[in-house]
């Protein structure tokens, strides 16, 4: 590294960090995203603690079917008799459902009861499974009463009993809950130092200081290279800042109340800052090219906020493909990186040389950028408007 | 010495210099007069090698600009025309950022940082951040920041352009002080009692053009004129405007 790089780096640095509005914003982000992802946890936590909420089923001749409504009481579900046209009062919305006995047998075939609901109240849906499910339980025990008592065996009744097992580990269920970490990690690696790119480039244009800076004897590469390492070095300090943040937030919410084990140690997490620090690397370099060719500072922000949707992208591309690992998937900037935090989190082991894949495939691109950059910030079109 | 050879610059079509040849020798001020548009920004873009020439070469202290342009600019103080400074750094800051990029000493650009704050009296704003400062505190920063490395040829688009009598005062001082150390000043400027005091040639320029060029006097009297401003008007064809 020249000495001149240095003496960028060092002016801009100090310039960045005395911006205390953006940089305050900036160290604002991950608080915001841990925090959010923490709510959010706790949430389905709490959701999912709560107790059965009491179902109260009003019902339209309840002297009709004595059996059915004992059994149902006994389900803790309240049954109590309503007057006038059932179907009506749900229709006109006095009723979310409603269980009709009607008054007359059917010549054959089962005896028929009536659950009316509006499918459109979402809120019935939520009692409807118990329900039913009580219902259903109450066909097969009284079948199996009538079975035993002509002295057959219940079991002609259920000749194929489905039983279920979930072979997925804890800490894989775990990883579910995790799956949009991997995104909003990405998108801190890809925005973080947006604001101070676009204000060392597009910024040093607008303010007219620009044209005096290239006329010191400095290549533009090494002015190129002192800005970016100072976009890295804050995007990595907030990088940082998410991880521990994260680290933390994991540490302390109640996975076990949710039947699931995290377990995301500090070996982990450094190995998640590995794979985050080439997509940093390559994001500051698009965000400086992209700064150096923008017209204004406004243009240069509008511009890089394009780079917040490219980890939704991977994202999207992951979730509609959950089995696409590829080993080549790695090679592939934000998609192997986007792969391999998910992995980290979900407690699988990786390869060493998917690591060093993620690094190969960006430093090259990184590169790219830098000299694009500088070459463009050296053409008297865009010094001079 | 700054050799211009036969330089020329299209803008698309448009011609901003047309085949220009001056030479600036050591120790003189010279100004540059003419117009707005006349090319005077132009041709100094050219020497500093911002902008590369259509036609013809440009040498600084002998060296190519075209080919070495990183080479030239270690000769070359600039100023360009309405510069902006770093607005959270202080003045001072400022001055040595642009010092250490142009590989000063540490020790050496303290003692010439201190001395230009002296001599420009901005020991009062020297320790302030950039934001805020007026027209001639900004003005005087960006001189400072253009000539703290003690540049063989110093250029300068339009320095007293809106400053107040004291700063002018200031920068004259400045410039004389440059000239007396057997530096080259090339300003250019539209103030002609300016340029009449201060400079020891001038190079009146017109439609990319050089329409003079000599002392003030040399100049007037060419022109057949009693005054350097008639003679400039006269020279850059805008007399019939005047009528």
């Amino acid at each position: 590294m020249s000495r001149q790089t240095l003496i960028v780096l060092r002016k801009e640095l100090r310039d960045a960090l005395r911006d205390k509005r953006s940089l305050r914003l900036v160290l604002l982000t991950p608080v915001f995203m841990v925090g959010f992802f923490a709510l959010t946890i706790g949430f389905t936590i709490h959701m999912s603690s709560q107790e059965q909420p009491e179902i109260e089923l009003p019902v339209s001749g309840m002297e009709r079917a004595p059996g059915l409504m004992q059994w149902l009481a006994e389900q803790q579900i309240h049954v109590r008799e309503i007057e006038g046209d059932a179907y009506a009062q749900v229709s006109a919305g006095e009723l979310s459902y409603a269980l009709v006995v009607p008054d007359s047998e059917p010549v054959t075939g089962p005896y028929q009861v009536w659950l009316i609901y509006d499918a459109a109240n979402q809120v019935v849906h939520r009692d409807l499974w118990p329900l039913r499910q009580s219902i259903q339980q109450y066909n097969s025990r009284e079948a199996s009463v009538q079975v035993l008592a002509r002295g057959l065996s219940a079991q002609l009744l259920n000749p194929v009993l489905l039983r279920e097992a979930n072979v997925a580990s804890e800490q894989q269920m775990g990883g579910m809950i995790l799956s949009g970490l991997p995104m909003l990690l990405l998108m801190c690696a890809m925005v973080s130092s947006m604001g101070f790119a676009a204000d060392m480039t597009a910024g040093e244009r607008e303010r007219r200081s620009l044209e005096a800076l290239l006329i010191n004897p400095v290549s533009a590469i090494n002015m190129m290279l002192g800005k970016w390492l100072t976009a890295l070095t804050l995007t990595l300090v907030v990088v940082l800042l998410s991880l521990a943040l994260l680290g933390l937030a994991l540490y302390l919410l109640p996975f076990d109340r949710l039947g699931v084990r995290v377990s995301v140690d500090l070996l982990a997490l450094s190995v998640i800052f590995m794979v985050l620090v080439p997509i940093s690397a390559l994001a500051v370099g698009l965000q400086l090219l992209m700064g150096v060719v923008s017209r204004s500072f406004k243009d240069a922000q509008t511009f890089m906020s394009l780079l917040m949707l490219l980890p939704m992208v991977s994202f999207f591309i992951m979730l509609m493909n959950p089995d696409m690992e590829r080993v080549w998937h790695v090679w592939l900037p934000l998609l192997g990186q986007q792969m391999l935090v998910k992995d980290i989190l979900l407690g699988e082991t990786l390869a060493a040389m998917a690591v060093v894949a993620c690094w190969l495939s960006a430093v090259p691109l990184t590169l790219l950028t830098l000299w694009l950059a500088a070459r463009q910030l050296q053409r008297a079109k865009i010094i001079y408007g | 010495m700054i050799e211009i050879v036969e330089v020329s610059k299209n803008f698309g079509n448009v011609s901003a210099l047309d085949n220009v040849s001056l030479n600036f020798g050591e120790g003189q001020i010279i100004g540059l007069l003419g117009v707005n548009g006349a090319g005077k920004s132009t041709l100094m873009r050219l020497i500093y090698g911002l902008l590369a020439p259509s036609s013809g070469h440009i040498r600084v202290a002998g060296v190519d600009v075209q080919r070495d342009p990183i080479a030239a600019r270690g000769y070359l103080g600039v100023l360009p025309d309405n510069t902006g400074l770093y607005k959270r750094l202080t003045a001072r800051e400022n001055i040595l950022y642009f010092g250490r990029l142009q590989g000063m000493s540490e020790a050496a650009l303290q003692r010439e940082t201190d001395h230009l704050l002296a001599l420009l009296g901005m020991e009062s704003i020297a320790h302030r951040v950039a934001e805020g400062f007026s027209l001639g505190e900004r003005m005087k920063t960006a001189l400072a920041r253009a000539i703290v490395h003690q540049p063989q040829y110093v250029l300068l688009d339009e320095p007293t352009n809106g400053l107040d009598v004291m700063t002018t005062r200031a920068v004259r001082r400045l410039l004389q002080a440059q000239k007396a150390a057997g530096k080259t000043v090339l300003l250019s400027s539209h103030l002609m009692y300016e340029v009449e005091n201060l400079c020891d040639q001038i190079v009146v320029i017109a439609g990319g053009r050089v329409m003079a060029q000599g002392t003030p006097q040399a100049v007037t009297q060419q022109a057949g004129c009693q005054q350097l401003e008639d003679a400039f008007i006269k020279l850059s064809g805008l007399e019939e405007t005047e009528a």
